[in-house]
């Protein structure tokens, strides 16, 4: 399970990957998620932007990842081999199907972000890291009041 | 009467045709008035080679009075064209050519294509389809300009559309080519980096490094004009998050600014999810430093890995 810093617009992100015990609690907390109906999907922008979460890893090989998102009432569930990858950032999961369809849930207290920021040291420069934690201190869920 | 020269050669004698039936000439003229928007009152300075349009002239002041259009009227068309109706008006024009009471001008000993009018027809599609690809030039130096200069010389750049469907439909794409990509219009999956197509990659993320890696890659900074040959020639801007990292925007034929963050989808948006109308006062989030404007040209973004 390959996972992306979203940091950079010009140079490439830095990426670290989630193993064994990491992407079963990964694919834990993807699976606890619920899903809002009809929910605007941010545009996102420069800087900081969160994680991206891919199951299927950029080698090719398979990920099967959580089994599905959180059904919302009668809001179609989202499989997981079908979802090509996870944008987690400012309070929101966006889940992006093979077929084009998103399903957007709410990350409460930004805790899955959290728990990737955590992990993501491995791989990020002291700078890097500062830049991080710097946002996650400073905005508590500035995207889950995006208008719907 | 009216008589009608189709633009089309540089070293030759035009094709010119005489209409000569009132009724017709009345009903041509009201096609063009019409259709004014599209006419100049002369062949446009910058036409280049190939079909630049149709020159009309009323050889009698009585033809249409009541029509606003002077005596002779030029409808470009093209890359010049004024509107997609252009190449309709101008086949009207061309199709007068079978009309039994159309008389063909030419001087003596000089012979001109035929059949004339399928020679005119292929090339009025030739200049149309060259017009569309090039979405639309815009002419700018010689004048007062927000940079603190006068430029010297007169640039021509080039505005297509914005099409983000192109970059952010399919996830590949979108994932594996960058704002650098973007800005050169070229979708080559690499993430390009500036500088790395020429073997002389940026060295620090500065404004003086990043714009030297762009013009190594084969930019020119604004108003360092590129030929036509070069086409598309884009207007690009490039910001620095210092010591950080670079970004881009390139300007659009709707007159805005779009970008594309990263591996992120394409946009005319900044941080403040307004439409970005000017690249050096929009919310760029971290990227605080604006380094100036360049031109992307057909060599550059060919060279861009």
């Amino acid at each position: 399970m390959d996972v992306e810093v979203c940091l950079y617009s010009g140079r490439p992100n830095p990426v670290f990957r989630l193993h064994g015990v990491e992407r079963e609690e990964a694919s834990r907390r993807l699976g606890a998620l619920v899903a809002v109906p009809d929910r605007s999907v941010p545009p996102g922008g420069l800087g900081y932007q969160g994680f991206r979460l891919r199951p299927t890893s950029t080698d090719g090989s398979s990920d099967a990842g959580p089994s599905e998102v959180g059904d919302a009432g009668d809001q179609p569930t989202v499989t997981g081999s079908s979802i090509m990858e996870y944008a987690i950032g400012g309070g929101l999961v966006v889940a992006r199907g093979a077929d084009g369809g998103v399903r957007v849930s709410l990350d409460p207290g930004r805790a899955l972000e959290r728990w990737l920021a955590d992990r993501s040291t491995r791989a990020l420069t002291e700078q890097e890291i500062r830049l991080v934690e710097g946002s996650l201190a400073s905005e508590e869920d500035p995207r889950s009041d995006f208008p719907r | 009467m009216l008589r009608i020269t189709a633009d089309v050669f540089s070293g030759r004698q035009n094709p010119v045709w005489t209409v000569g039936e009132e009724r017709t000439a009345r009903n041509t003229l009201r096609a063009l008035s019409e259709g004014s928007e599209l006419l100049t009152e002369d062949a446009p300075a910058r036409a280049g080679v190939g079909f630049r349009g149709l020159l009309v002239e009323s050889l009698s002041d009585e033809a249409a009075p009541d029509l606003r259009l002077g005596s002779t009227t030029y409808l470009p068309v093209g890359r010049e064209a004024k509107g997609p109706r252009a190449a309709e008006l101008a086949e009207r024009l061309i199709g007068l050519l079978d009309r039994v009471d159309t008389s063909l001008d030419t001087e003596e000993g000089v012979s001109l294509p035929e059949p004339l009018r399928p020679f005119l027809t292929t090339q009025l599609t030739t200049a149309t389809e060259e017009g569309s690809r090039s979405g639309v030039s815009i002419q700018e130096g010689g004048q007062e300009t927000s940079e603190s200069f006068t430029a010297a010389a007169t640039c021509y750049y080039d505005v297509t559309p914005f099409n983000p469907g192109f970059w952010n439909d399919d996830q590949n794409t979108r994932l594996r080519n960058n704002c650098y990509n973007y800005a050169s219009n070229w979708r080559n999956n690499t993430f390009a980096q500036p500088g790395r197509g020429c073997g002389s990659q940026y060295t620090a993320l500065t404004c003086a490094e990043v714009g030297r890696g762009a013009l190594c890659d084969g930019m020119h900074r604004r108003y360092d004009c590129f030929p036509d040959s070069e086409w598309p020639r884009h207007l690009v801007a490039l910001v620095i998050w210092p010591n950080t990292d670079f970004h881009w925007y390139r300007l659009q034929s709707e007159g805005y600014w779009a970008h594309k963050p990263g591996s992120t989808a394409a946009r005319n948006v900044d941080n403040s999810n307004r439409v970005i109308n000017n690249p050096e006062t929009c919310d760029r989030g971290p990227y605080t430093q604006f380094c100036g404007y360049f031109y992307g040209c057909h060599t550059q973004r060919q060279r861009i890995r």
